[in-house]
């Protein structure tokens, strides 16, 4: 409309001073800028009612993989001489090939379609809306407006393939798995000796002991391997989270899943807990269901601020007494009495902390001031470590330059951590 | 293709129009558009959107100044004798590279090369005939002797001013 504007005031002063001074060569100045307005008046689309398809080749993908987007629009009004069609990308997603607009010219009735290719972090897109804009013939007016369509995107959190996380929970579920189960009978680990009852195979007889009792045969027990209920807590706070422009949100969502992703494996039933500006639970469930489910929600949470949830606050009803919980979180130093309470009520406690003191500190120029800040920092969070540790809590402390299935082969697939060493 | 032919159409444009004032010896407005023509020029090549408006008002001040200065000498108290075929050629190249200014930015969307070349083609003829048919009415106009009375002129004004208002407001209603 501003270049409507701008031929019309040139038209207008040119009259007004042509006929002011009654000189007929400033009016005929202004006869090529009528002739170009009228064309254009003349040559406005009459309306701009436009449909349109989109198609995904999938919903689902993984953080930096491509999906690509089809779109059909048809012309369902008059006929447009120039439109642009321009597809509305939230952001958090880039185009990764081709283009997502397109300027074209649409008959009655006619068609087109065009295929772009995005990528983009992790979350949930709504691909929603397509703006198309049609302009007369010489470009002087634009009709715009919104078309609506129909599109989603998930794109899914990384997922590391974790060979197993040792874990040994009190209670234990009655299906077989691969927690031990604190209970004698099949199993492949040595458990306990019993006298022999009739029926138990010969070669579990355990001839040592037997050789010590006169009268009475012996055999061995192996610990049982069950299914465990395990609870994954994410922590999406932003003040632990947030770190000057950068964030180590993304971080913990990766280990979640991978930890998540390990627990369904090994046959365990997994719940997911997510508390940032809002709490956010995925109900405990088995198997590729239950990690299809995770992912999702994973996808969609985003750090935030909640005045309910400042503190570290962990349901206790909606995880079973003393079953297992894996917290994923940076850690602040008040984080310690709620973490020292849930294993006071007998909760087996993991917590994967990315380290938020090396995180920052690695964006940082490396100067003396920066560097005793650094150091102060460091010494506050391991005291909290050891304090955590103390309370018979689990820690992983995982430097987020080390990639995590690093730290998870070191600390967590190995069944001696539990006995407390490394970096636990 | 848009690109050069609105660089070549402004080059032409400041070109006439710096000429007109040259050959009477007007040094410093011929300076002052061949300066501005420089600018203009540089804005083609930066992308500056915003010149290409600015430069069509520049052209058709100029222009309209260099015709009130040799056909209105008594309002000045001297008298130029610019030409105006010079003056007039002047405005149809600034038109079209005003129009081209926007149109590369348009036609940059169209994805298809084959597209692009029909929407580009279409648009030249276009703004060629519509070009061509201001230029023409605007010769057949000064051919036309017309002796104006202060009473035509009144009722001209406003005939002028009611219709542009309607077209201006019916312009900002779409």
């Amino acid at each position: 409309v501003k270049r409507a504007y701008l031929l019309t005031m040139l038209v207008f002063g040119l009259l007004l001073v042509g006929l002011a001074t009654a000189q007929a060569r400033l009016l005929a100045m202004a006869i090529p800028l009528v002739v170009l307005l009228l064309a254009g008046f003349a040559s406005l689309p009459g309306s701009l009612d436009l449909q349109v398809e989109r198609s995904l080749s999938a919903e689902r993908i993984l953080s930096g993989d491509r999906v690509t987007v089809t779109l059909t629009v048809t012309n369902r009004g008059s006929r447009l001489g120039q439109v642009l069609l321009d597809d509305h990308i939230p952001a958090g997603l880039t185009v990764a090939d081709g283009s997502n607009r397109r300027l074209v010219s649409l008959g009655v009735a006619a068609s087109i379609t065009w295929s772009y290719t995005l990528s983009g972090q992790r979350g949930y897109y709504s691909l929603k809306k397509l703006t198309a804009t049609a302009w007369d013939a010489l470009g002087l007016v634009a009709l715009s407006r919104e078309v609506p369509t129909d599109g989603q995107l998930f794109v899914l959190p990384p997922v590391l393939r974790l060979r197993r996380v040792a874990i040994k929970p009190r209670r234990t579920r009655i299906y077989a798995g691969t927690i031990p189960a604190r209970q004698g009978g099949p199993g492949v680990e040595f458990y306990d000796v019993r006298p022999y009852q009739s029926g138990d195979p010969h070669r579990w007889i355990n001839w040592r002991v037997t050789a010590r009792h006169a009268q009475e045969l012996f055999t061995n027990e192996f610990e049982q391997e069950r299914a465990a209920d395990v609870g994954i807590v994410l922590d999406g706070r932003r003040r632990t989270n947030d770190i000057g422009t950068r964030s180590i949100f993304e971080h913990s969502v990766l280990a979640a899943a991978s930890l998540a992703d390990a627990f369904l494996h090994a046959g365990n039933r997994v719940g997911l807990l997510f508390y940032g500006r809002q709490i956010a639970w995925t109900m405990p469930g088995y198997g590729k269901l239950q990690g299809e489910r995770i992912l999702h929600d994973l996808s969609r949470l985003e750090v935030g601020d909640s005045q309910t949830f400042s503190e570290l606050y962990l349901p206790k009803h909606l995880f079973p007494s003393h079953s297992q919980l894996v917290l994923v979180s940076p850690l602040t130093g008040e984080d310690y009495e709620s973490l020292s309470a849930l294993r006071m009520r007998g909760f087996h406690l993991l917590v994967v902390s990315p380290d938020p003191v090396a995180f920052e500190a690695a964006g940082l120029a490396q100067t003396r001031t920066t560097q005793l800040a650094s150091r102060i920092a460091r010494l506050q969070r391991a005291v909290l470590l050891r304090r955590l540790r103390g309370a018979g809590i689990r820690v992983v402390d995982w430097d987020v330059s080390q990639p995590f299935e690093k730290i998870a082969k070191r600390y967590l697939e190995q069944r001696q951590v539990l006995a407390g060493r490394g970096n636990l | 293709v848009t690109r050069p032919l609105g660089i070549a159409s402004t080059a032409v444009s400041i070109a006439f129009l710096a000429a007109a004032f040259f050959l009477e010896r007007v040094w410093l407005l011929g300076a002052i558009v061949l300066l501005f023509g420089l600018l203009w020029i540089t804005a083609w090549v930066f992308s500056w959107k915003w010149m290409a408006g600015l430069g069509l008002a520049f052209v058709f001040l100029f222009a309209g100044f260099g015709l009130f200065y040799t056909y209105g000498s008594s309002f000045l108290g001297t008298f130029r004798n610019l030409d105006p075929v010079l003056l007039f050629g002047c405005l149809p190249f600034a038109l079209a590279a005003w129009d081209l200014a926007d149109f590369d930015t348009r036609v940059k969307f169209a994805a298809a090369r084959d597209e692009r070349r029909f929407l580009v083609g279409r648009h030249l003829i276009l703004l060629l005939l519509l070009l061509g048919l201001g230029m023409a009415l605007v010769w057949t106009v000064l051919n036309v002797e017309l002796e104006l009375s202060f009473e035509l002129i009144v009722i001209l004004m406003l005939f002028v001013s009611w219709g542009l208002g309607r077209l201006g407001s019916k312009l900002l209603r779409r």
